[in-house]
């Protein structure tokens, strides 16, 4: 498996495609892949979404993902 | 012309007429068109109330093929643990009660489809109205009558179709997936195979969203004949490839999972196969096969869904929720192995056992290497878990002011077996090993295999580590 953490300002539910596999700040489990990334709730974040290849990961150095609050 | 004569003609004219007629109404049951995508509707595991049954403590059963045999030793193993009391964040409750997802195959799909709409009558009538039946003999009484032959005759209407109607009428009491959308867990995973792709095919709203096709409708008893529709013995059941409603969206995750070819090949191919669905022109009806020829014991359903990054309540998603504490996987398998004597000859082996060896040695092999693999992964998640307790120890240990490394959510997993294999006394082992595969058990025997089904639950080492494990935390 690989790992992701996303960053925000806020507590949000992290969405992969359209489903909500995990909280802003908290350890995402997935497959090695390509992924699309955004948050649920409000959308006063950006980017709207960003695409990433998940892989060479590991819990302690998961890959990390920012969203900036506009 | 005679008086006689001519009711005679008329007579056999009738006849052949009527004849036309039930051929040419003999039709396998259609899957209905999805009017509306509707994501939140439908046999899915969200929909299902959870009631008292945590997602904490997460139960997983998986009944395989076998006949009979499959669906006796299955029910063996529900009622064992509907006499297993536990204690489980301060509420007394059976074992039983805390499934939460049932997958089946073949004759497993009796006992898991039974449990999943009746709940506990299955105790009080199951064995009548199914285990203890000779099956196969009212088919085949069924088979011989005048009307079945000529609607046999129609090219749509095939000898899986009335067995089909014979479970929908005797067994299932005509439900359809409409009414298991009311119930609550656990959530019935029917696996079949779809014959052009050979992959597992699974009766659940999401797989019918691809098809453009509403399960709600559809017959439990069909999903059933077709997870146990054996090869040549029995015809495949044919599903209509519907066009997709105007407001269907395709998932965001196909885009993404076809650049992943080199990346990771499975989640590719599910992407590719999404697409083959899609692809209504070139693809207009699936054909499914025995569900036991894409996995004989229903484990890759939960295998799938531990991966699975597209599955609303999939097993990734609540680990990823961190609602999971405890996931229990108990992996009942009905597999036999009969004596044989083929080293014992010169003579090189016949036909017959050429072809049972070419059908059955690949399936074993797989359903073998399928249970190490869900071993493995358990094996994997508890060594990174160790990893990172161990990291964050010698963090604490050599520095003054130790960073925390990220919290990973820890997972209680246990994978218990039980199959005829484990029997310690190697003549009973051997007796059991040598039951036949069909329909048609004699209640005695029956009787044995339930019987047999709890007690190699009980022995289980693995099942007694997670009780012992439920009764300290009940404990504390």
């Amino acid at each position: 498996m690989e790992y992701l953490c996303v960053r925000f300002a806020e507590q949000r539910k992290v969405l992969i495609g359209r489903i909500a596999q995990g909280e802003t700040d908290g350890l995402i489990e997935l497959e090695p892949g390509t992924y699309t990334v955004t948050l649920s709730g409000a959308p006063n974040f950006s980017p709207k979404k960003q695409k990433i290849v998940l892989a060479d990961t590991s819990p302690i150095k998961p890959m990390e993902v920012r969203f900036d609050k506009v | 012309m005679t008086k006689s004569r001519s009711l005679r003609i008329f007579f056999k004219g009738s006849l052949f007429l009527i004849g036309l007629v039930l051929i040419g109404c003999a039709q396998y049951t259609k899957n209905a068109r999805l009017a509306e995508y509707a994501p939140e509707e439908g046999y899915r595991f969200n929909r299902l109330a959870s009631g008292t049954n945590t997602d904490s403590l997460f139960v997983v059963l998986t009944f395989s093929g076998g006949g009979t045999r499959a669906a006796a030793l299955s029910y063996g193993v529900l009622k064992a643990l509907s006499e297993t009391e536990i204690t489980w964040k301060g509420e007394k409750k059976r074992l039983l009660d805390e499934v939460d997802l049932i997958s089946t195959i073949s004759g497993g799909s009796f006992t898991g489809a039974y449990y999943a709409l009746f709940g506990g009558r299955i105790f009080s009538d199951f064995e009548a109205r199914f285990l203890k039946r000779d099956i196969e003999k009212e088919l085949r009484r069924l088979l011989y009558n005048p009307v079945t032959l000529l609607r046999l005759a129609s090219p749509y209407f095939d000898r899986i179709d009335l067995a089909a109607e014979f479970y929908h009428r005797t067994v299932f009491d005509r439900k359809t997936f409409g009414d298991l959308v009311v119930h609550r867990r656990p959530f019935l995973v029917v696996n079949a195979t779809n014959m052009f792709l050979g992959e597992r095919f699974e009766f659940t709203q999401d797989q019918f969203d691809l098809l453009g096709s509403d399960l709600s409708s559809y017959p439990i008893a069909r999903a059933v004949a077709a997870s146990s529709a054996f090869p040549i013995l029995l015809s495949p059941i044919t599903l209509n490839n519907h066009p997709q409603p105007p407001d269907y969206e395709r998932p965001d995750w196909i885009e993404d999972a076809l650049e992943d070819y080199n990346r990771n090949r499975r989640r590719y191919l599910r992407a590719r196969n999404f697409l083959i669905y899609a692809d209504k022109d070139d693809h207009p009806y699936i054909h499914l096969l025995d569900g036991g020829l894409a996995d004989n014991i229903g484990l890759r359903a939960v295998i799938d869904s531990m991966r699975d990054d597209a599955r609303e309540g999939g097993i990734l998603q609540l680990t990823n929720l961190k609602k999971i504490e405890k996931l229990v996987v108990i992996v009942v398998n009905a597999k036999t192995a009969p004596p044989e004597n083929i080293d014992k000859k010169k003579r090189a082996p016949g036909i017959a056992d050429v072809a049972m060896k070419t059908a059955t040695v690949a399936m074993d092999n797989y359903s073998f290497e399928t249970v190490e693999l869900i071993k493995e992964l358990k094996a994997r998640r508890e060594q990174i878990e160790r990893t990172v307790r161990d990291c964050q120890a010698l963090l604490n240990d050599r520095c003054a002011v130790a960073p925390t490394v990220p919290a990973l959510k820890e997972i209680k997993y246990h994978i218990v077996e039980v199959a005829f294999e484990a029997i310690p006394d190697s003549k009973e082992q051997e007796e059991f090993l040598s039951l036949p595969t069909n329909f048609s058990l004699k209640p005695s025997v029956v009787d044995r295999v339930i019987e047999k089904g709890g007690a190699l639950l009980h022995q289980s080492s693995a099942f007694n580590d997670f009780m012992e494990e439920i009764r300290s935390a009940g404990a504390e």
